[in-house]
């Protein structure tokens, strides 16, 4: 029975409890509060009438926008629950001043107890909402949401039938109704307390700063991170057209149900007395609510996830355009009116309430509340507003107005559809840290006056700091890359010390900016200087690499011990085609620099050495190459990198024979700095014959060097094509070799990788199912073996089979970084990993999305283990199937669990499986053989 | 309290043991993941047990770190950060943080703390050097007799 209500409801097994306490606290302040509303529209129409109705739109609108100012002031500064609670504690204050008017007569006899009760049900119904789903959301992540949202807007919606039968039924007396609102309101108040006290909300590392009392951000950067966000700004106009044309759909059924039941109808002589029109109405709020119910329940959720969010969004302004182009044809009829009623009482709130609280994860999570607050609290207001300035104009055309909205709205759907999954992508990228991005992005992403801030904070560090702080405010003011910035850069420098400016020469001698003219003057006007012995090497070396140091002066540095000047002198001569103003022809001065370049070379001192393989790298020949390789394997770092910086800067492709060897060299060196110079050097000879050793090669690289293979492989363009295919296809290979094949492909050759992709997932799913499967079974089907090893082995190797998939998945649908998927699906945040899920849905082929679901999705174990594997294996089995496996990691587990269970013949085993391995297993399989 | 612009982050970073080994580029990017916390004083930025999900920098104003029994065992100072601790062992909070004047804080979260950590292996020794700098022994477990 339990299992069918779970069913039923869209529930995980251990959610029922949580999902009570929401599904609670819906009902009561949802009864409460529609209870005051619906009566209050009912008595309005009563005594006041529906031709007040745009004085009464104003007026709301006028208190709205003054609320939702305190309503953004309030998230920004209190807790949620706090604000919900204050909101339930003027509604108390409120109904009980009502029930004090009511109870003695005071004021019934005037237009304006109607209007207050109209006005504030309107907005505390509108307050309270915003507060609850707030509130609610801080619970629950996207996934999650699209099971239970529905739910707890359900229980909103019993709680507004309850209303309906109240007000059908007739049995209470006004003021009775009103002390029943403050008895709910006060049992609401309590409910929420203890859901504060009895559920931990969902930690969002980025939300705890959002949703947290404590100001993150400027308005200023709420605003432009709402206009940089377009499904945000397209999200907000469409919610805007709805609330123009749920009032004015409201003001026409209102005043069609005032026409049709105007002609018998009588104003009864008090408000206890019941009315023909708060009968019918009493009867149209339990029937759509019962609907709203029944869907909200049953349907909704189902709908979400089979057609997808954003398609529903179409139903509520595909109705309307029905609504309003059928209405002329029949106005004396009451189906229309009754059918743009249950828009208004339905499909706004079934559909459009329920698709909006999922939308508004597609906007960027530092401004999600205070878009939710901007539209749920501004936006009804300025809808309200707008309704009552065209009905006061257009009192004729309201009809055709909601046409033009309707139609409005249409267009608008359509385009947030278009833009939703990148949205829900795009906040997930939002969340990850970009170490592709330059610092001149990062500054030319700054606004001009931060900007400037930016530029006069990095000058007064600059002035003021250490030898730390010039280091950093240096590269920053060079990053700028503004030629504005280098001119004061320079005036400050000039008057810093030796350390500082030999810092300048070397950062600016790396940027966009070493030749110019200026940089070059100052350079010059400190060479007459009488400056430091190391800032005038520096300098020299600098003027020699650009050609500017003369051959007499570098004449003088030839013979020179310090290995700068030396270096400085070498590169001059080496550089020198012609023999003007020199003491020697070209031919000897090419020789004089060959002999003292290879005193550097042969040198015993790390700088000399590094010096000399600097000078080489400037004007050399691919003969050179030759020279450099040895100091690749220097026991001093410093010179591995240079020589591997000078091999960067020499390779061409003619140096083509020389792949293999640096392809060695990248893989026996950890060094980031050396690996990246050598993939470069690698990229520039793009030996496309060696494709598959630079993917293997890259296996146990960083994301900084895999990033560089990459870019690498990219430029050897489409002839590597059928090659990458087939490592990603090889299922030999490592998965995260497989994975950069896949990557690369995807950008070289999508329709490949697609047309290949299918089958590829199909045969990983099974896979992933296999180590699932076992991992969860085996040590029930073995309890008296210790198998945590085996388990761990297994439980790593499913989850690098998810990952592969899922980067597949999103290097086939072109999700630019699709490491940021697996990466955020193993995130402990379980915001961020729905917003992966979200994003595969959205973006990837249904049938693919359908396959993998079970795996990904947060369904309870038992759920998952329903699937079961192609093999179920028992231990010895599965201690083969390991052994025989491409990945290390399962042989090596197969082979340590064999030996500690000592099974049979597992020595003859090891020993022929040692066949052929890598060296590694080698070692591990005698180490296990000699125990 | 002004809040501190992306090159204000980025040199705060650039004063403390754990990021001064990054270069300018590194550091805006850590910078952009950095949320910014005021704190008045006497406020907790967390307690005791609190799980934990972020560690903190000192940008402005001290932060006392005290133990389940509030007795106090440090006074922190810009440039100095906190709430590490429990990001990198998977636990809760193993102290309380209160803020002893009005502070500014600079927030980091684990998530990015991680893969900040996989792609410049420099933290990570920034982070190590930082522990053993204040242990001279690192306690182990205690030989069976």
């Amino acid at each position: 029975m339990a299992d069918l209500i779970r069913k039923l409801f869209n529930i995980y097994p251990g959610e029922e409890k949580n999902a009570l306490h929401f599904v609670v606290l819906g009902l009561l302040w949802s009864f409460a509060v529609s209870l005051g509303w619906k009566n209050a529209d009912a008595l309005f129409l009563l005594y006041v009438g529906a031709d007040h109705l745009p004085s009464a739109y104003a007026i709301i609108a006028g208190f709205m926008i003054a609320i939702a100012s305190v309503m953004l002031y309030a998230f920004h500064h209190f807790y949620v629950h706090r604000i919900l609670l204050s909101w339930l504690a003027c509604g108390v204050v409120f109904y009980s001043l009502a029930f004090f008017c009511l109870y003695f007569h005071y004021g019934t006899e005037s237009k304006w107890l109607w209007y207050a009760l109209r006005v504030f049900g309107w907005i505390f119904f509108s307050v309270v909402n915003t507060s609850f789903w707030t509130f609610i959301d801080q619970f629950y992540h996207l996934r999650d949401s699209k099971r239970l949202f529905a739910l707890f807007s359900s229980a909103i919606f019993v709680g507004i039938a309850c209303t309906g039968i109240m007000m059908q039924g007739g049995w209470l007396e006004f003021y009775q109704v009103v002390a029943i609102i403050i008895t709910l309101l006060l049992m609401t108040s309590f409910w929420t307390l203890r859901i504060v006290k009895k559920i931990a909300p969902i930690n969002n590392d980025e939300e705890s700063i959002v949703a947290s009392p404590v100001p993150d951000q400027s308005w200023r950067h709420a605003l432009a991170a709402i206009l940089s966000s377009k499904f945000t700004i397209y999200l907000m106009v469409f919610s805007i057209l709805s609330y123009i044309s749920l009032f004015l759909t409201e003001y026409n059924y209102m005043f069609s149900f005032q026409e049709i039941f105007g002609g018998g109808f009588v104003a009864p002589a008090s408000p206890d007395e019941d009315a023909p029109l708060v009968l019918f109405l009493g009867k149209c709020i339990a029937g759509a609510s019962i609907f709203n119910i029944i869907f909200g329940l049953f349907f909704y959720s189902r709908a979400a996830r089979r057609v997808g969010v954003n398609n529903l969004l179409l139903v509520t302004p595909l109705l309307l355009v029905f609504i309003y182009l059928g209405w002329p044809f029949s106005s004396t009829l009451l189906f229309f009116p009754v059918l743009a009623f249950f828009v208004c009482e339905s499909t706004y709130y079934v559909l459009d309430e329920n698709n909006f609280n999922l939308l508004l994860n597609g906007i960027p999570v530092k401004v999600k509340y205070i878009t939710r607050v901007c539209i749920e609290s501004f936006f009804e207001p300025i809808g309200t507003l707008t309704c009552a300035i065209l009905l006061t104009m257009f009192p004729d055309d309201a009809r055709l107005l909601a046409l033009t909205i309707g139609i409005g709205m249409l267009t608008i759907c359509f385009i947030v559809r278009m833009l939703y999954p990148k949205a829900v992508y795009l906040n997930l990228m939002d969340n990850a840290v970009h170490f592709e991005k330059s610092p001149k992005a990062w500054l030319e992403k700054l606004p001009k006056k931060e900007r400037k801030s930016a530029e006069s904070r990095l000058l007064a560090i600059l002035k003021l700091g250490n030898m730390k702080a010039h280091d950093f405010a240096l590269e920053g003011l060079i990053d700028f890359e503004d030629p504005m910035v280098i001119d004061k850069l320079l005036a400050i420098v000039d008057h810093l010390g030796p350390k500082t400016k030999e810092l300048f020469i070397e950062k600016i001698s790396a940027s966009p900016f070493a030749k110019e003219i200026r940089i070059v003057d100052q350079l010059l006007t400190w060479d007459q200087e009488d400056i430091d012995p190391n800032l005038r090497a520096t300098l020299h070396l600098y003027l020699a690499k650009h050609g500017l140091l003369s051959p007499q002066k570098a004449f003088l540095h030839l013979k020179n011990p310090d290995p700068k000047l030396k270096a400085a002198a070498i590169i001059t001569f080496r550089l020198s085609t012609t023999a003007a103003a020199s003491p020697f022809t070209p031919a000897e001065m090419q020789a004089l620099a060959a002999e003292q370049l290879q005193e550097l070379l042969i040198s015993d001192d790390v700088e000399s050495i590094r010096m000399g393989l600097y000078a080489l790298s400037l004007e050399a020949t691919q003969d050179d190459i030759n020279r450099i390789l040895p100091f690749l394997n220097h026991p001093s770092i410093l010179v591995a990198r240079q020589a591997a910086k000078a091999i960067a800067e020499i390779a061409t492709h003619h140096s083509v024979r020389h792949t293999k060897t640096l392809l060695n060299y990248v893989t026996r060196q950890s060094d980031t700095e050396f690996r990246l110079a050598l993939i470069t050097a690698i990229g520039k000879m793009a030996d496309t014959s060696l494709v598959g050793d630079i993917v293997e090669s890259a296996l146990h690289f960083r994301p900084s060097e895999r990033r560089a293979v990459e870019k690498i492989l990219q430029q050897m363009g489409l002839k590597i094509v059928p090659t990458l295919l087939s490592i990603g296809k090889d299922v030999s290979l490592h998965d995260r070799s497989r994975l950069l094949a896949g990557r690369v492909l995807g950008r070289l050759a999508l329709p490949q990788l697609r047309a290949n992709l299918h089958a590829v997932i199909t045969h990983e799913i099974d896979r992933a199912y296999f180590y699932f499967y076992h991992y969860h079974t085996l040590q029930t089907s073995y309890p008296d073996y210790d198998l945590h090893v085996l388990k761990d082995t297994l439980l790593a190797r499913y989850h690098s089979i998810l990952d592969f998939i899922i980067q597949m998945l999103g290097t086939a649908f072109e999700v630019e970084d699709s490491e940021l998927l697996s990466r955020s699906l193993r995130s402990t945040n379980p915001k961020v990993r729905s917003q992966v899920l979200e994003t595969l849905e959205r973006t990837c082929e249904p049938a693919l999305f359908r396959l993998i679901q079970p795996l990904v999705d947060e369904l309870p174990l038992h759920e998952k283990l329903k699937k079961e594997p192609l093999e179920k294996l028992s231990l010895p089995e599965l201690l083969n199937k390991l052994s025989s496996s491409p990945a290390l990691v399962d042989q090596v587990a197969a082979a340590a669990i064999s030996s500690t269970l000592q099974l049979s013949g597992w020595r003859a085993n090891l020993k022929q499986q040692m066949v052929g391995k890598e060296e590694i297993f080698h070692h591990f399989a005698y180490e296990l053989l000699e125990t | 309290m002004k809040q501190p612009t992306l090159i204000d982050k980025a040199f705060l970073l650039k004063r403390t043991p754990l990021f001064g080994m990054l270069d300018f580029d590194l550091l805006l990017v850590v910078s952009d993941k950095l949320g910014t916390m005021e704190v008045e004083s006497g406020e907790t930025i967390f307690a005791n047990n609190d799980p934990a999900t972020r560690m903190y920098f000192i940008v402005k104003g001290a932060v006392e770190i005290s133990d389940g029994h509030q007795k106090p065992l440090a006074l922190l100072r810009s440039p100095e950060f906190f709430g590490d601790e429990a990001l990198l062992s998977d636990k809760s909070r193993g102290y309380t943080a209160v803020s002893k004047t009005s502070s500014l804080l600079l927030s980091l979260s684990k998530t990015n703390l991680f893969t900040i950590i996989s792609e410049c292996p420099q933290v990570a020794i920034g982070l190590l050097q930082t522990y053993s700098s204040y242990n001279k022994f690192r306690p182990r477990k205690e030989i069976a007799e």
